[in-house]
């Protein structure tokens, strides 16, 4: 014990802290992360680049009952380097108090009962307060009940008041559908957050430092996803317009500036396909930047699919020797993905994705390496449920519609399992903005309208 | 393995060992040194011949296995080899890193891994590893905070 030890701390080139930090598992990084400031250095850059999937607690989802979980909370997240869920000693209250809207850059966004919004990250444990959007939303009042449900008074277009018991996948379906940032608030650098809300309809953003949401000039809602990327909004509609604006820039009048509006020709593919399905689901569509390409993931949805993977409808649950419809959970069929030829102005499919894997859900959609972190799945989409109407239908499923879809075989894999379908709330992906990372490129001047 | 031309090493004190070509280019520092210089390699070591004999050992032991690799025996012999206390390892993980030998590296980072995997706690870490407490009390207090998970 008396023996003097040269510290490993001190005369070890940092490579080979790479190396020994790279073998230890998320518990033995946060371990290490204590011992001393280079240790705690070293050890950050490993935490900050895992992703996660946030999960309600497999106790509430496989003892609880189908008819209560509106007091349902997150409580895990599961490591997708390790397969392994891990928890917080002392779960926030906020993930079962508030309404999860939004997932980006690995922060929460979450909306608290009054309708305050704010971000959360459960890594650092740090809460970013927003403000409200009570305006915004035209909520003149939303408070939780016991039984976790929201209570709402809002005006709708103006015109009357609407009052309102729902659960937190309504308060999502309804007023807001995602929320997204742009930037890091990791950094202190100067952030902003941009909204999809009021069924789908508006965009609202907020920069950090004002008091105040700005409504973006739209052109075509309702609007199926939007993404961020090198400070710049877009969103795609669901006639298939791609609107730009950059968030760098003002107008004369102080109105973000929009760079860029086109209207796109539907896919053949997913045009035909879906004209065949007709009745039998529906579609989702999401816009992702992936290595400078812009994606498009079309998502189809079949309202009643049986264990064996048959679509079926409403009347096809009614048999006649039972006297319960037969229980059929929507589920994701398949999924189609295309790349935006910049020249042509038309979507391309896509066989591959090559060495990216893409995360979709309820989160800020977007496209990783493969190398980004072990086990990851090749050519493959991971995703969650996100779709918000359906979820509240059904005592005995709703939120269960998540998995890794491989796009090469068209198969899927279980990512993590519940023995119950009725997940409350739905799963939802961390995915760091470490694990993004990609080079300069050229996406943003090659849009028309762009320079 | 037919026998390859031998190379002869010559470590810091003076001492000259004969391995195998195919041993030594295990190394990626003599490797280069032997592609320019051809057939003699003079190489010059921070380290005392303890390390020198081990790591030969180690890559010698690689060598031999490669063509079939029974997985116990390797995994029990590297468990032996690097069952060492901390200064033993530490000349180690040098010599790894100074000759550039990945396996060896791979080996004794493990093992640094497995190390701090059975702390219990901080302090035990930097018991065992020697190194000081270097934080103000009010950023501990805050990594303290952060350290708050379970695994299921």
């Amino acid at each position: 014990m008396a023996k003097r030890r040269k510290s490993l701390a001190d005369q070890v080139p940092t490579e080979i802290f790479w190396s020994i930090f790279n073998k230890l598992s998320f518990i033995d990084l946060i371990q290490a992360k204590a011992v001393c400031s280079s240790w705690n250095l070293a050890a950050e850059e490993f935490v900050t680049k895992m992703p996660w999937l946030m999960l309600p607690s497999k106790k509430e989802v496989e003892e609880g009952d189908g008819a209560f979980v509106n007091n349902n909370g997150y409580n895990g997240f599961f490591n997708l380097c390790e397969n392994r869920v891990y928890n917080l000693k002392t779960t926030p209250m906020e993930f079962r108090e508030s309404c999860c809207i939004g997932s980006s850059n690995g922060w929460l966004v979450f909306l608290e009962h009054k309708a305050v919004p704010f971000l959360f990250n459960p890594f650092k444990q740090i809460k970013i307060h927003l403000p409200s959007v009570d305006y915004l939303l035209g909520l003149k009042k939303m408070e939780r009940n016991e039984d976790g449900e929201y209570e709402l008074d809002y005006l709708k277009k103006n015109q009357r008041f609407f009052f309102k018991v729902c659960g937190k996948q309504q308060v999502r379906e309804c007023f807001i559908q995602k929320a997204i940032l742009s930037g890091k608030p990791d950094c202190n650098e100067n952030f902003g957050v941009v909204l999809l809300c009021n069924n789908r309809e508006e965009i609202a953003y907020h920069q950090r430092g004002y008091n105040s949401w700005t409504v973006i000039d739209v052109s075509h809602p309702p609007y199926q996803d939007i993404i961020c990327y090198k400070n710049h909004i877009y969103a795609l509609s669901d006639n298939n317009s791609i609107e730009v604006w950059d968030l760098g820039g003002r107008d004369y009048v102080g109105r973000i500036v929009k760079k860029s509006d086109i209207v796109l020709p539907f896919p053949d593919k997913s045009h035909t396909k879906g004209n065949s399905l007709r009745g039998f689901g529906t579609s989702k569509f999401y816009l992702v930047e992936s290595c400078d390409d812009l994606l498009l993931i079309v998502r189809f949805i079949g309202d009643y699919v049986d264990l064996d993977g048959t679509l079926l409808t409403e009347w096809d649950l009614l048999t006649e020797t039972c006297t319960q419809p037969k229980i059929c959970p929507y589920r994701t069929c398949f999924f189609h993905v295309y790349k935006l030829d910049f020249n042509e102005l038309k979507w391309v499919e896509v066989e591959s994705l090559n060495d990216r894997a893409l995360f979709l859900g309820g989160n800020q959609s977007v496209s990783v390496s493969v190398q980004s972190f072990p086990n990851c799945e090749t050519n493959s989409i991971y995703f969650t449920d996100d779709c918000w109407q359906k979820m509240e239908e059904d005592y005995n499923y709703g939120g269960h519609d998540m998995g890794i879809y491989n796009i090469k075989d068209e198969s899927f894999k279980p990512i993590y399992e519940f023995s119950s379908d009725k997940i409350q709330p739905p799963p939802c992906w961390i995915i760091p903005s470490s694990m993004l990372e990609s080079q300069l490129g050229q996406c943003v001047a090659s849009l028309p309208g762009c320079n | 393995m037919l026998l390859s031309k031998n190379s002869a090493l010559e470590s810091k004190d003076n001492e000259i060992f004969e391995v195998e070509e195919s041993i030594a280019i295990q190394s990626e520092l003599i490797k280069t040194m032997t592609t320019m210089v051809n057939s003699k390699a003079y190489v010059n070591e921070r380290n005392q011949m303890v390390p020198e004999a081990r790591c030969r050992k180690q890559a010698n032991y690689h060598v031999e296995q490669n063509n079939k690799i029974v997985d116990e025996e390797l995994s029990d012999w590297e468990s032996k080899f690097f069952e060492v206390d901390m200064d033993d390892l530490h000349e180690l993980f040098m010599a790894a890193n100074y000759l550039e030998i990945e396996s060896l590296l791979n080996g004794v980072t493990k093992r640094v891994g497995d190390f701090i995997k059975a702390c219990k706690n901080v302090e035990v870490i930097r018991q065992t590893f020697g190194i000081n407490n270097d934080f103000a009390a009010q950023q501990e207090e805050e990594i303290r905070k952060l350290n708050s998970w379970n695994h299921i």
